[in-house]
């Protein structure tokens, strides 16, 4: 908060990803994420930001939604550019299973809550539409069930496979 | 390579809590940590207060079998789930079939109460309690059934809800001599609770309402001077009398009934002037101040939309409507298929994982 009313001009931070790879962000945007203002709080600023949990490709992503879901600089948000803001959401989280599991991590490790929101969100409707199978190739989890157990596990809640 | 391999428990959670319970259900064929997961009673917890919007309605219908002779002419009791919104929706597929078909069932059969999408129904003839779980078809049988006291309606003799501090789901009973017992779901057993019910000469009492962790009363007791709102904490399992929001002196039998709805105690007066009309009051922090007045006919309350602007209620022709308390106008909210007829009991039920360790139903 202290950091937009000291400075009239905008001010920048250089974020650096697992891979080595630097991206130049407004401090503004970037403190949509709690752990990033933590840091620009605690004096961080000025050196580049190290974000070892995040790769080159996705910080890149993270960061367009920064710049997104960055405070406006001229008051309160509309009607009409929160209304802009959700379809853009809606299409930032149209992405191939992969990169969506990144983005949800990235969401959970920088913690941005509305993006966490969107992703597990997003994430949901895909799982409730799949099959167990899939599920587990979506998330790489390996079936620790013998096929018995696997059928007995079924037959107690057929139902709900109907 | 993707950085997803080995997403956190947490995220996985974090996900699971926006799912359906029907779909959980299915997903605990996932892998084993995905069952621990999706059993584990904080889970459950934070995924019914995640999925609190998602409320149904539960009618209770009977009908007769006549094809069984004699004096056993079987009653048949139906259960029914409808999801609802605050806007007049679609009815979904699930009313089309019973849920649940009572097999040990009377004619005085009852849902007790509902509360986090836990059922609690009673088999007057038979003596059978159950808390069920509708959304998920498991229940369990309470052990040691308690007889109704002759002449007392069942519905006034049992009472359902949830203990917040100890995670506990509670069942009331009143016995003979107004002799109270509880049962507790965690212990899975009934006992005597010390504090007993005050007002000995009550012969007459509401039916009870459970509302945030205790059980709601109106009572009659010519030594107390009248009617009297009676609470009983179930956690700390003591009764305590309220005030009420006018002098009951005035009109002593007027106090018609107790509601909990949308998240708050109601009480409503009758009254007539040209026509019938239900004066209710709210009890807020501060006390009990006035809500609205609905003018007759209509059955019965059902619940509150959740910005507490609209009531749903049950005119006579069975059907169901939001009513606009501000606007003082009705919207048809559904158009129920199912014989409503002769139901016998309506209520709020969410959707909940909990008693997954229970009996099927099936």
């Amino acid at each position: 908060m202290s950091s937009t009313l000291c400075c009239s001009f905008a001010k920048n931070v250089t974020l650096r990803s697992s891979d080595g790879q630097t991206f130049e962000v407004e401090e503004a945007a970037a403190q949509v994420s709690q752990t990033i203002k933590r840091m620009i709080e605690d004096g961080c600023t000025g050196s580049v930001i190290p974000v070892p949990n995040l790769t080159g490709p996705v910080l890149a992503l993270v960061i367009e939604y920064f710049k997104k879901h960055s405070p406006p600089s001229d008051g309160c948000p509309t009607a009409l550019l929160e209304m802009e803001i959700k379809d853009w959401d809606a299409k930032f989280v149209a992405v191939d299973n992969d990169t969506l599991l990144d983005l949800t991590l990235a969401a959970h490790y920088l913690e941005i809550q509305g993006l966490l929101d969107l992703t597990c969100h997003r994430v949901a409707d895909i799982l409730n539409d799949n099959s167990v199978e899939k599920i587990r190739e979506i998330f790489h989890i390996k079936n620790d069930f013998t096929p018995e157990e696997e059928a007995e596990e079924r037959s107690k809640i057929q139902w709900a496979f109907e | 390579m993707s950085m997803s391999i080995g997403l956190p428990q947490v995220l996985i959670a974090e996900i699971l809590f926006r799912l359906p319970v029907k779909s959980l259900l299915r997903f605990q064929c996932v892998s084993k940590t995905w069952v621990a997961l999706i059993n584990d009673p904080t889970f459950i917890n934070i995924h019914l207060e995640n999925n609190r919007s998602e409320r149904n309605l539960i009618v209770q219908t009977g009908e007769v079998d006549w094809n069984v002779g004699g004096k056993d002419r079987r009653l048949n009791l139906n259960y029914y789930l409808v999801n609802f919104s605050d806007q007049p929706v679609k009815v979904f597929p699930p009313f089309y079939q019973p849920l649940f078909r009572l097999q040990y069932i009377s004619s005085v059969t009852k849902i007790i109460g509902c509360c986090n999408g836990l059922v609690c129904i009673h088999g007057g003839k038979y003596n059978k309690t159950l808390i069920w779980n509708p959304s998920i078809r498991k229940c369990k049988k309470l052990p040691f059934e308690p007889t109704v006291h002759a002449g007392r309606p069942l519905e006034k003799a049992f009472a359902f809800g949830y203990d917040p501090v100890n995670n506990d789901y509670k069942v009331l009973w009143i016995g003979e001599e107004f002799e109270v017992k509880l049962y507790s779901l965690n212990a899975h057993s009934w006992r005597r609770v010390e504090d007993q019910w005050p007002y000995k000469d009550s012969k007459t009492f509401s039916n009870p309402v459970y509302l945030k962790g205790a059980f709601y009363w109106l009572v009659k007791s010519t030594a107390a001077g009248g009617i009297r709102l009676l609470a009983f904490n179930l956690t700390d399992e003591k009764f305590q009398k309220h005030a009420l929001p006018v002098p009951d002196e005035v009109e002593p039998l007027s106090f018609k009934s107790l509601k909990a709805l949308g998240g708050s105690l109601l009480v409503s007066k009758y009254g007539r002037e040209t026509q019938p009309f239900l004066k209710l009051w709210i009890m807020t922090e501060s006390g009990w101040s006035p809500l609205c007045t609905l003018d007759y006919p209509f059955r019965q309350l059902v619940s509150f939309s959740t910005d507490g602007q609209k009531v749903l209620m049950e005119l006579a022709d069975g059907l169901l409507y939001w009513y606009d308390i501000k606007k003082k106008s009705y919207d048809n909210a559904l158009t129920p298929i199912i014989p409503i007829g002769n139901k016998s009991w309506t209520g709020i039920c969410e959707t909940s994982l909990l008693l997954l360790d229970g009996d099927n139903v099936d």
